[in-house]
């Protein structure tokens, strides 16, 4: 395969991606377009345009189509040179002028149409017929007939309901606009139309909401009362009576269960729309996603709200159709089974929908825009505030005349630009300027910093409303923590304060308030009746509790600079605690501030309080609370002397540093003679999880033990006592370097047994201390053979190590007990090990050491012990006993000691039958090894065929053994075995042998001669 | 399988110059099971139950190598070829040379400065297996004691391996005390090293520790709890080997020298490629004669002959098992030779005057799905009635071992229906047939019955081929090849349809190719195992003779 031609083509962006196309000739005329893909630096994917070769021309083809393809997506020829004047570039890059932006209120403003004129023109479309004006639908003439509230209309609206001709959707648009526009007139009609049973049910919740606006109130009453008794009877009872949660419940559940009663249900809820259903309402709206089931029921809810004014559920919706991203755009749709609700182009028609039902009525300057508009605008918080552009709604209300926000061209949101902030730029602002409530709502209920400033604006230009509100509204204003409505608040405090007769209510508002000049100036308020309101308890402890420091600060310093009366003071105190206890978990910066005004300010009265109150302070969740409750417990002279233990464990069990430290500090405080009678108190410090503490504790166990010596063994058993559970390893370790440290006393005086118990623990550091008090603490007298011999082998090298000292110690009784000493060389450690064969050739020789011990020396397994052990026997042979080993050893099954008994053989059993018998055994175990032993073979079948020629009956043990071993398939053994059969055969031919040598033969007879 | 354990203290050897005593711990949990007595073929004894230990812990399953190091030191030779080929280059080559160089210094100085670490880690891990050395075994092993003898029972670790060991009364010169039953006994490494300082000049006192059961074990310091999770398979290769015992068999005697040639060629000679097998060629009145495979190398036991009636061929595999013998070939009078049939279960039972050690080796070493539904051993073998069954048990556990000629007789219950019974008895574990004697013996080998429907089979596969197979739904034939393997076909009848299966099996009789038309094979090809029409086809084979031929 030829390479003809290769275009490398790069997709430049974060992560380049490459392409590659190769041309190749196969064979003649035959070629083959192949390409590679994937990210610049990886490995390429493979692939191949022709899956046959192909001519020329076709291969050529489709190598530029390729090419081509990939150039139209972006990728580029990074080898091409610079095409000065590609023919394709010239015509993509300039940008194409966007038509401007078709200004939204373009329209209205340059055809006005008097409303005269449109109503008019409207009731001139009613009564003409149905098809006559195709540009202009007769439906939608009447919709916008009961927008306007076009009342002139009703009876041609009648008129159109009776018809026959009239289908449901005219019939739903009629009597949609006759709920607007109808009267008295029209409820026959409805009536009728809602009792029909062949009405569809969304003509007939329609109608009935209709009749709803239309009847009297004490009619509505029945129309309700009908549609409650229409609920499931536990329902409607609910519904009824309430109370509103377990409504909200059950509705919720029944919507697992069967979606379709649920919507219905929900549907009359709000109908009946009475304290006990608009939660669970209002819950489904703001809770229910926007999909399946639950979509068709948002969607018949905000059109009833929309029909209704209802501006909560109105706002609610809206606000969700703005926030919630659409589930799919048009292309996603597949097909009908797999239509989803609420798409792109369903969510842009809500998000427009919302604000031209705000434009309509406000064009109509309708009393229920500011309704309306203030349901829309409070569900929006700071947090949507962080991307305000993105509400249509929200922004078309707030900055309709602002230059700085701009609409897209397809007004689909707001853009924010650096034009100057005009002071009024809200949508209808004549509206709200006749809405001051609606304004004063949004105040007290709004989360957003955008809306408060808006209703601030437009309040301050409605001095004569501001004039008549109420303290309390002056309160709320200044309670709600947005800077500009505690401005207008703080304004207007500033109008009502009466330096003679000052307002408690109101300067605790003032003084904590989100406005900081208004809490400097409260505070200023403040000191010019300081002498009144110092009696206050109430008023000085909210002062105390405020949410901003600078007020504490000042509540700080009031406090202490006022000579507060005892009663004031105890209550405040009391105030304050209860304060404390009510706060949660969290932490939170005012218990500094409450903390120090009592500790400062109050320190007469803190003295007194009680033990119980201590105890709940220091069991409260949140660590300074606590630590309070330590520094309260310190100030308190009674308790601080004697102190309970309880209060102390609680303070020193605490989760967090400091709180331990104040219960440390305390501690420091009892008296060394006090600290020493509570070693109970001492052990759970040292035993305690956290190591800050245990580490507190030496100095204090020094004091004690100096102030009462006894004190050391007391405390000392029960840290014994601890080692022997198990526990955190560094706890142990800890509390064994304490008893080695501030306990030496107490260590040094600890009996034998004691040692031998820790050293017998499961627990390290326990065996670690024994050790060490091995040397010091055990006579060498007192501890048994048997125990040397299992503390040599211990895991802990001090452990080891003591014990070799005892053991020096010990010399004489371990040489009388030799038998059970000679065990001591069998440690698994090295060093044990090392140090007792030194121990051993140093002071156990042939007096102690008889072969019955030697022998044993070479029983162990270990071949370094066995080593040692011959070494012994070689050192201390005595010839008289040299049967006795040779018998003894051969019996060892070690190949080592197998062959070292070989040694023996010439010695000790030479010329010995009756030996030979016994140790048959042992010659036919090194005869039987599979391909082992070579040596100790030879030395074997040496001395046993000199052994058998020496004498016969020594050749009758043998030869059995020869005759077994004979059949053996190695050709060395066999071959010696055989020699030396033959040889016996020569010798003792009665002996029976497996051996028969052929008589040889005289070569004439062979001949035949 | 959980099986729990309860010891007081753990087992120990009490070893002097002139005295040993063995004290075994045995499991408190199980009826009161002791003995007491003294050794007096000390020597022997130390011999077989060493091997003994060999079984617990033989492990010859394949285990592969780890070729770390060898990579990391391919990576860094392939540097070096590439400086070598670097060098000839003149401008580099000094570079490289002076890389190289101080690279080699760098390496030097990294492993110098890593050497105590290394060391100290191996120091480590070395301390870490001697301290728990004990955690490598799997089972501790059973000890039985009936009023004739005493035995001790085992399986390797790699499921493939029996050992037993039996010491009549004989071996024992003063038997005090004794509680027939059967227990797990505390066993340990120590124990083992211990054991090899049996000599026969000390008194070796022998003990299955009854002080345990009289006192209150609760809440005693050194009482000692011992769970083990036993796999099923473990168990199951357990019962597979045991329950073998009882079948007819081919026997003959070995000289202890054969077993030591037929060591000596297994130590001489590696194989590199199969078969891995040992063909017997028994001809009656003829010398027995073993060819190892693949060298085909000959040995003719010249002392044993084979006084069977008919000529045989045997092929068995996991011949490096053989090696437990190796210490007992100097003890050993003879060994008597049992096998089954060609991959399936052989006996090898040492006579060592009155103690006698049987070892028994399943088909293969390795346990794995090659050998699957090869044959079903626990297939039961006669239809006994359960209360025929109970009869014939409790008659045996009057006199804990009886031949069951005898024990019909004393029950007046037909032969074959005390063989059914017994059998089926053997392999749920609750009873074994001694080689050695000819009888059957009362051995619980767990304190609860053992579930037997899940031991059966070793998966659902097996269970229902060997179904279909038993139902007749299967042909099979078989076809020969060049190269030595030989391809099994046929097909599986299951319901309206059916599937043609077909599979390989080599010169081990391992099924190493296969292939179905079913859709567990099509998802899984072998990585699961064989699929139920492959185990069916294979099993449809064997079938003539695996089931009817043990009846």
């Amino acid at each position: 395969m030829k390479l003809i031609k290769q275009v490398r083509l790069v997709l430049p962006g974060a992560v380049a991606k490459v392409h590659e196309v190769d041309l190749c000739e196969v064979g003649a005329d035959q070629f083959v377009v192949n390409y590679r893909y994937g990210k610049l630096g990886k490995a390429l994917q493979d692939g191949s345009l022709t899956a046959l070769p192909v001519r020329r021309d076709e291969a050529l083809r489709l190598f530029d189509a390729e090419i081509a393809k990939r150039e139209a997506k972006g990728y580029r020829d990074v080898n091409a040179p610079a095409a000065p004047t590609s023919p394709i570039t010239p015509a993509a890059s300039p940008v194409v002028p966007t038509p401007p932006p078709a200004a939204r209120t373009a329209s209205p403003r340059t055809s006005p149409r008097t409303p005269l004129d449109q109503r008019a023109r409207l009731l001139f479309r009613l009564r003409a017929g149905d098809d006559k004006y195709k540009a202009w639908p007769l439906n939608r003439a009447v919709w916008r007939a009961g927008e306007l509230g076009l009342s002139e209309a009703e009876p041609e609206l009648l008129r159109l309901l009776l018809a026959r001709k009239s289908d449901n959707l005219r019939k739903y648009s009629v009597v949609w606009a006759l709920a607007r526009c109808g009267s008295r007139a029209a409820v026959d009609p409805l009536v009728k139309l809602y009792e029909d049973t062949a009405t569809p049910t969304f003509l007939k919740r329609v109608s009935a909401e209709a009749l709803r606006a239309l009847l009297t109130d004490q009619e509505r009453e029945g129309l309700i009362k009908r549609e409650r008794e229409k609920l499931p009877p536990k329902l409607a009872q609910l519904a009824e009576t309430g109370p509103a949660r377990t409504f909200e419940k059950a509705l919720w559940e029944l919507f697992e269960t069967d979606k379709q009663s649920a919507t219905e249900v929900y549907w009359t809820a709000y109908f009946i729309a009475n304290e006990h259903t608009m939660p669970a309402v209002l819950r489904v709206c703001r809770e229910a996603p926007l999909e399946r089931p639950y979509f068709k029921l948002l969607r018949a809810l905000f059109k009833t709200a929309e029909l209704r004014r209802d501006g909560q559920v109105y706002g609610v919706l809206a606000h969700r159709f703005e926030r919630t991203r659409a589930k799919h755009n048009l292309h996603g749709q597949q097909s009908a089974t797999q239509a989803r609700p609420f798409s792109e182009r369903t969510r842009n028609y809500y998000r427009w929908r919302t604000w031209r039902t705000l434009r309509r009525l406000g064009d109509q300057s309708c009393p229920d825009f500011a309704k309306m508009a203030t349901g829309i605008l409070l569900p929006y918080t700071d947090e949507d505030a962080r991307q305000i552009g993105r509400f249509w709604s929200f922004c078309s209300l707030l900055y309709r005349h602002s230059p700085q926000h701009e609409p897209d061209a397809r007004q689909r949101f707001f853009t924010v630009g650096s034009a100057p902030v005009v002071k009024r730029s809200e949508a209808y602002g004549k509206l709200w300027d006749a809405a001051p409530l609606a304004l004063m709502h949004l105040l007290d209920a709004s989360r957003c910093e955008q809306v408060h400033e808006f209703a601030v604006r437009v309040l301050r230009d409605n001095q004569s409303f501001l004039a008549q509100l109420d303290i309390d509204a002056i309160v709320m204003l200044l309670d709600r923590g947005y800077a500009a409505t505690a401005a207008l608040g703080f304004d207007l405090a500033k109008q009502r304060h009466d330096p003679s007769n000052p307002n408690p209510e109101l300067l605790l508002a003032l003084a904590q308030c989100a406005h900081a000049p208004a809490r400097a100036q409260s505070f200023r308020y403040i000191e010019q009746a300081r002498q009144r309101l110092s009696a206050d308890s109430s008023f000085l402890f909210q002062l105390c509790m405020s949410a901003h420091a600078d007020t504490r600060a000042f509540a700080k310093d009031f406090v202490r600079s006022s000579t507060l009366s005892s009663d004031t003071a105890s209550a405040l105190v009391g105030r304050l605690v209860a304060g404390l206890l009510a706060l949660g978990e969290a932490p939170d910066p005012r218990v500094d501030d409450i903390s120090e005004i009592l500790l400062r300010g109050l320190t007469m009265q803190i003295g007194n309080l009680g033990v119980d109150v201590l105890r709940d302070l220091i069991r409260h969740p949140m660590p300074r609370v606590q630590e309070l409750g330590g520094d309260l417990l310190l100030a308190n002279r009674n308790l601080s002397r004697e102190l309970p233990s309880d209060l102390l464990m609680a303070l020193l069990g605490g989760k967090h540093a400091a709180v331990r430290a104040t219960g440390m500090r305390l501690l420091g405080q009892l008296s060394d003679g006090e600290l020493s009678r509570r070693p109970e108190l001492l052990l759970a410090l040292a035993s305690g999880e956290h190591a800050d503490l245990r580490e507190a504790v030496r100095p204090l166990v020094e004091r004690a033990v100096r102030a009462r010596p006894e004190f050391a063994a007391e405390l000392g058993e029960l840290l014994l006592e601890r080692l022997r559970f198990a526990a955190d390893p560094q706890l142990h370790g800890f509390v064994a370097d304490l008893l080695r440290k501030q306990l030496m006393s107490f260590l040094q005086s600890l009996p034998a047994g004691e040692v031998l118990r820790l050293l017998r623990s499961r627990f390290a550091h326990a065996q670690e201390l024994g050790g060490e008090l091995l040397r010091t603490n055990v006579p060498p007298d007192a501890i048994d053979i048997a125990d040397l011999v299992k503390l040599i082998d211990h895991e802990i090298r001090a452990v080891r190590e003591a014990c070799w000292a005892l053991c020096e110690k010990n010399l004489e009784r371990l040489r009388r007990a030799a038998d059970r000493a000679v065990r001591l060389l069998e440690s698994k450690w090295e060093d044990s090990r090392t140090w007792a064969f030194q121990f051993f050739r140093t002071n156990f020789d042939d007096s102690v050491l008889d072969p019955a011990l030697l022998v044993s020396i070479c029983d162990s397994i270990r071949p370094e012990v066995q080593q040692f052990g011959r070494e012994l026997i070689t050192r201390y042979f005595d010839p008289k006993y040299g049967p006795e080993y040779l018998l003894k050893l051969s019996e060892h099954p070690s190949e080592a000691l197998q062959l070292f008994a070989t040694n023996y053989l010439d010695s000790f059993a030479a010329g010995k039958p009756e030996q030979l018998g016994s140790l048959l055994p042992y010659f036919t175990a090194i005869l039987s090894r599979v391909n082992k032993g070579r040596l100790a073979k030879i030395r074997v079948l040496a001395f046993l065929e000199k052994e058998a020629l020496a004498s016969a009956e020594a050749a009758a043990i043998v030869a059995p053994l020869l005759t077994r071993q004979v059949l053996t398939l190695s050709i060395e053994n066999k071959a010696a075995l055989i020699e030396t059969m033959v040889r016996l055969h020569e010798k003792y031919p009665d002996i029976p042998l497996p051996v028969a040598v052929p008589a040889p033969q005289p070569r004439e007879a062979a001949r035949g001669v | 399988m959980e099986f729990e354990y309860g010891y007081r203290g753990n087992s120990a050897v009490e070893n002097g110059p002139a005295r040993t005593a063995l004290s075994f711990s045995p499991d408190l949990k199980r009826a009161p099971t002791f003995f007491r007595g003294e050794l007096s073929q000390g020597t022997a004894f130390r011999e077989a139950i060493s091997a003994l230990h060999d079984v617990v812990v033989s492990d010859l399953r394949y285990k592969p190598k780890d070729r770390t190091e060898y990579l990391a030191w391919v990576e860094r030779q392939q540097l070096l070829d590439i400086a070598t080929i670097g060098q000839q280059r003149t401008k580099t080559a000094q570079r490289i040379r002076e890389v190289t160089e101080e690279l080699e210094r760098l390496r030097a100085r990294a492993t110098a400065r890593l050497a105590p670490f290394y060391s100290a880690r191996k120091k480590y891990f070395d301390y870490l297996y001697q301290r728990d050395i004990n955690a490598w075994y799997v089972l501790d092993p059973v000890i039985t004691v009936h009023p004739d003898e005493v035995f001790f029972e085992c399986f390797s670790q790699d499921e493939s391996t029996y050992g037993r060991l039996g010491t009549s009364f004989e071996v024992y010169k003063h038997v005090r005390e004794f509680a027939c039953g059967t227990t797990n006994v505390d066993y340990s490494q120590e124990l083992y090293d211990e054991f090899q300082k049996i000599r026969s000049y000390k008194a070796t006192t022998f003990e299955v520790d009854p002080s345990g059961f009289e006192v209150s074990t609760q809440n005693e310091e050194s009482y000692k709890e011992v769970k083990i999770d036993l796999p099923d398979t473990w168990v199951r290769g357990f019962l597979q080997v045991s329950s073998a015992m009882s079948l007819p068999m081919l026997s003959f005697q070995l000289h202890p020298m054969d077993l030591h040639n037929f060591c000596f060629i297994l130590r001489r000679h590696r194989e590199t490629h199969g078969p891995r097998s040992m063909r017997y060629v028994l001809r009656p009145g003829q010398p027995v004669k073993v060819i190892f495979e693949p060298w085909n190398l000959e040995v003719v036991c010249r002392r044993s002959v084979y006084e069977g009636k008919e000529e045989a061929e045997v092929r068995v595999w996991g011949r490096r098992r053989l090696h437990v013998l190796e210490r007992l070939i100097p003890v050993a009078k003879a060994f008597t030779v049992h096998l089954l049939g060609t991959g399936l279960p052989s006996f090898y039972v040492a006579d060592l005057n009155s103690m006698s050690f049987t070892l028994g080796l399943s088909g293969w070493t390795a346990n794995d799905w090659s050998t699957a539904g090869n044959f079903d051993l626990m297939a039961p073998r006669a239809a006994v009635d359960e209360l025929t069954k109970r009869r014939v048990f409790e008659g045996l556990k009057e006199n804990w071992r009886e031949d069951p000629v005898t024990l019909s007789r004393r029950l007046d219950i037909d032969r074959k229906l005390v063989l059914g019974a017994l059998s089926a008895y053997t392999q749920a574990g609750r009873a074994i047939y001694d080689l050695n004697k000819g009888v059957y013996r009362v051995r619980e080998l767990s304190r609860e019955p053992l579930p037997m429907d899940r031991l059966r089979f070793s998966n659902e596969r097996e269970q229902q081929a060997s179904k279909w197979v038993e139902a007749g739904a299967v042909s099979s034939k078989a076809q020969p090849s060049a190269e030595g393997t030989t391809r099994l076909s046929g097909t599986v009848r299951e319901g309206a349809r059916s599937f043609a299966a077909s599979l390989v099996v080599d010169n081990d009789q391992r099924l190493i190719d296969a292939s179905c038309e079913c859709n567990f094979f099509k998802q899984n090809k072998l990585y699961k195992g064989p699929c139920e029409h492959i185990l069916a086809v294979r099993m449809g084979r064997d079938h003539k003779w695996s089931f009817n031929y043990f009846l």
